[in-house]
């Protein structure tokens, strides 16, 4: 696409960070596929893309944690390739990861010197000199506030601006930022985005991520896209408007698999949802879901889609709100409650929601069997094993032997264990959250096969995914989620993926009304 | 600049007013009991408890625990726990009484390196053996303890005639005391090393990406345990008359928990005021004193202990909870 980037500053501008041809492969996945990169003091150079694009792994490499297979990093025309993080950090690179990485304990300035902290010539810590520092350095972002606090109290903001500050005082030249905005609300918004423009003023580079679109054409300068890890092109963002962006980030193929056919008769509706609303999370969210349907829930991360399948397994408490079971309203107040009222969830974060690593792959599968495989509080472990044995073979779990432990076994192996066990629960509900997510391509077929037979034995199943051509493959019916509230409702057979993220990106006067409520 | 230090008075301020009086509570959660106790001695036994020997009795019996105390509490700061310090004690004391005849700055040499030993060889087990500090410390308790039998066949050992036995009385040994108090607090509050314990308590991840070395933190703080017990055992081996049990110290581990859990540490890391963790070390002797003087049964005191341990971390999880 365009590489008309170099005409956008002026002719032969200094550059601070140029990387080329970066290449990255994880165990036969490709995370960034020949990436270039480079940014001019006191510039902001958006970083977008979907979940997956590689945006993570070349932040990684821009700072050292990540060797790139192939490719080239300089700061100021030095080469830096194989230079550590350390030495980057020497050199000027700073990154603010999303989890800022803060020690809520200790004070403002503790935490800005952590690792540094200045010493009288007696060798004690110079509190002082500290106090100091910090106040200059809080006095140069624009923003009040006290050097003595402790982190753990402040808002989540000024946490942001407190390790901003400490990028700073490490005297950087570039401050890379990872989804800063994604915790914060409109008023927080500004301040970060007056402090961008404080820095920028300074003449340091700014390599900023997000996903809300708005925020690049109101603080970028330039916008490089990334794309299942390719380098899709950079452009200045005053020639290019939203739509051009979006269409930029999607266009993978979308194939339909046969056995999760929208046509297919549906039966009764299963599960309702009636006006959930979590304070701050949630906003009056509704859907239905009945059997034999697939519906599928887009959205950006931090949408409230996770939080919405928390609240109807019972997880996390509700303001407000009704859960109906086959037409009946249920209070569900526990996630045990929920499995016996007969809805079973595939969480997000498999490793530390999905298995228990120790246990075995018979034993994991049981899990959710236990209490109804026993008989006067004995389990019947002949019985729920030969259960567990048909589901394994069910679902094609690839293992030699149900006793070895469930952690030897690969992503998608995993969550077929995790399937097997939210199945021998008897559910007639199925939420997935992320069912595929570090899954390889291969496996990722075999989930969506196995999807399609629960759908044919008249599970309603509702898939929460990030990826857009996976839900636009599986589902019959597509909710779209923004700040906590379904946004709309597209026909996959119809819609677009323009049209999804059109839905997704939050309006900017809907951040202006603060997020952070 | 300055100007901008103190926050402006605005909402934000206002807003953790009350959180700065939860955090108050919980930092001086000790000394409030310790009052209320107190005043449960004058209830129960008057002027036999009010008596100045009986108080300076207390003060001498804190001592031992409270050494013990300041090492637990630098562990659990880090969110590690040492079980071992009442063993480390133990053993010390017996390595004080047999290497006796290197002479007195020999001995109390020894019982150093003996202490540092015991310190490295958790610390390092932990760091290095990623093991839990409950279970490294736990099997270092039995080590240390079936040392210090071993060394005599479980004999006491008895050295009458030393000068360290001055040490084990009246205003020298709580001069110790204060000594080491002193240091570890100088540690904790005004040097580099003070912040990374509390930071790596706080959030070892964030530690390690600014830089600091975990592993030194985490080794540093059971060797400040082990030397805490060795000067413990220097000090119950004086207080003794020059005689080395190798049976001492046992449950120490108990006491010394609920004396810093009691001073408002955090057993996950990261925060607690030091001079809680002294409060609570004089709330447990004060209240093995008032069993004492109330002529309660011994066994009974331990119960007793177990009962105020969990009373503790109960009260501190409220105190936590609340808003």
């Amino acid at each position: 696409m365009s590489d008309d980037d170099n005409t956008a500053r002026a002719p032969g501008a200094r550059r601070v960070l140029e990387a080329h041809g970066l290449v990255k492969r994880y165990a036969g996945v490709t995370a960034l596929a020949g990436v270039d990169f480079d940014l001019h003091p006191g510039e902001v150079h958006c970083l977008v893309g979907e979940n997956g694009a590689g945006k993570s792994t070349l932040i990684k490499i821009l700072t050292g944690a990540v060797t790139p297979d192939a490719g080239s990093i300089a700061i100021d025309g030095e080469d830096v390739t194989s230079a550590s993080i350390r030495e980057r950090r020497e050199r000027g690179i700073s990154v603010i990861y999303q989890d800022l990485n803060l020690v809520p304990q200790l004070t403002v300035a503790e935490n800005i010197f952590l690792g540094s902290e200045p010493r009288t010539r007696l060798g004690m810590l110079d509190r002082a000199a500290m106090r100091r520092a910090t106040e200059q350095l809080i006095a140069d972002l624009g923003v009040p506030f006290a050097a003595s606090a402790r982190v753990g109290e402040l808002g989540i903001s000024l946490q942001q601006l407190t390790a901003t500050a400490r990028a700073l005082a490490l005297g950087g030249k570039v401050l890379i930022m990872d989804e800063p905005s994604a915790v914060l609300g409109g008023k927080e918004l500004d301040v970060l985005f007056g402090v961008i423009r404080r820095l920028t003023a300074q003449g340091i580079g700014i390599v900023y991520i997000s996903h809300r679109l708005e925020e690049i054409f109101e603080i970028g300068d330039r916008v490089t896209v990334l794309r299942d890890g390719n380098y899709v092109g950079t452009s200045a963002v005053a020639d290019i408007d939203q739509a051009e962006l979006v269409r930029r980030m999607v266009g993978r193929d979308v194939v339909r698999y046969e056995n999760l056919d929208i046509d297919t008769p549906k039966g009764a509706e299963v599960l309702r949802v009636d006006s959930l609303t979590r304070r701050g999370v949630l906003r009056d969210v509704s859907l239905t879901v009945r059997a034999g349907e697939v519906v599928g829930i887009a959205g950006l991360v931090g949408a409230g889609r996770t939080e919405l399948a928390r609240a109807i397994m019972g997880l996390d408490a509700v303001d407000s709100g009704t859960v109906y079971l086959d037409g009946k309203p249920r209070r569900v107040t526990s996630a045990a409650k929920a499995v016996r009222l007969g809805l079973a969830l595939v969480p997000e974060d498999r490793r530390a929601e999905g298995i228990v690593p120790m246990l075995s792959v018979r034993d994991n599968a049981a899990l959710s069997m236990v209490r109804t495989m026993s008989k006067l509080g004995v389990v019947q472990f002949r019985r729920m094993y030969r259960r567990v044995g048909e589901l394994a073979r069910d679902l094609a779990v690839k293992v030699p032997d149900l006793r070895d432990p469930v952690s030897g076994l690969s992503g998608g192996n995993q969550q077929k264990v995790v399937l097997a066990k939210c199945l021998a629960s008897d559910c007639r509900v199925l939420i997935m959250d992320e069912p595929t997510v570090g899954i390889d391509v291969g496996a990722k077929r075999e989930i969506y096969s196995l999807i399609g037979t629960l759908k044919q034995r008249g599970l309603g199943v509702v898939v929460i995914s990030s990826e857009l051509p996976e839900i636009l493959s599986i589902s019959d019916r597509i909710l779209v989620m923004s700040e906590g509230r379904i946004q709309g409702e597209v026909d996959p057979r119809t819609t677009t993926q323009e049209e999804i993220l059109h839905l997704a990106i939050p309006p900017m006067d809907a951040l202006a009304q603060g997020g952070a409520a | 600049m300055s100007a901008l230090a103190p926050a402006r008075p605005d909402a934000r301020a206002l807003r953790w007013l009350p959180r700065l009086n939860k955090r108050f509570l919980i930092d001086y959660m000790a000394w409030v009991l310790l009052l209320a106790l107190a005043l449960i001695g004058v209830a129960t036994n008057g002027s036999l408890f009010a008596s100045g020997s009986n108080l300076n009795n207390i003060v001498e019996q804190s001592v031992i625990i409270g050494l013990l105390a300041i090492g637990q509490f630098v562990v659990i700061l880090t969110g590690g726990i040492d079980l071992s310090v009442g063993s480390a004690m133990a053993l010390t004391a017996m390595v004080v009484g047999v290497s006796m005849p290197l002479g007195t700055p020999g001995a109390v040499l020894m019982a150093v390196l003996t202490g540092t030993l015991v310190g490295l060889a958790s610390g390092l087990t932990v760091v290095y053996g990623g093991l839990p500090p409950f279970i490294v410390t736990f099997a270092m308790m039995a080590v240390a303890r079936g040392l210090a039998l071993t060394i005599t066949s479980g004999k006491s050992v008895q050295v009458l005639d030393n000068s360290l036995l001055g040490l084990g009385f009246g205003w020298q040994k709580v001069a110790v005391w204060a000594l080491a108090i002193a240091v570890v607090w100088f540690i904790l509050t005004r040097t580099r090393t003070g912040v990374r314990v509390y930071a790596v308590g706080g959030n070892v991840e964030a530690a390690r990406v600014s830089g600091i070395s975990t592993p030194r933190v985490i080794v540093l703080v059971y060797v400040i345990s082990g030397l805490c017990a060795a000067t413990a055992g220097i000090l119950s081996f004086a207080r003794n008359g020059g005689v080395a049990v190798p049976t001492s110290g046992q449950g120490y581990e108990m006491e010394t928990i609920a004396a810093v859990v009691l001073g408002g540490v955090n057993l996950l890391g990261g925060e607690g005021r030091f001079v809680g963790a002294i409060a609570g070390t004089v709330f447990v002797v004060m209240l093995r004193n008032i069993l004492d003087l109330s002529n309660a049964d011994a066994f009974w005191s331990f119960c007793v202990i177990g009962v105020v341990l969990w009373g503790a971390v109960m009260l501190r999880g409220a105190l936590e909870r609340m808003r």
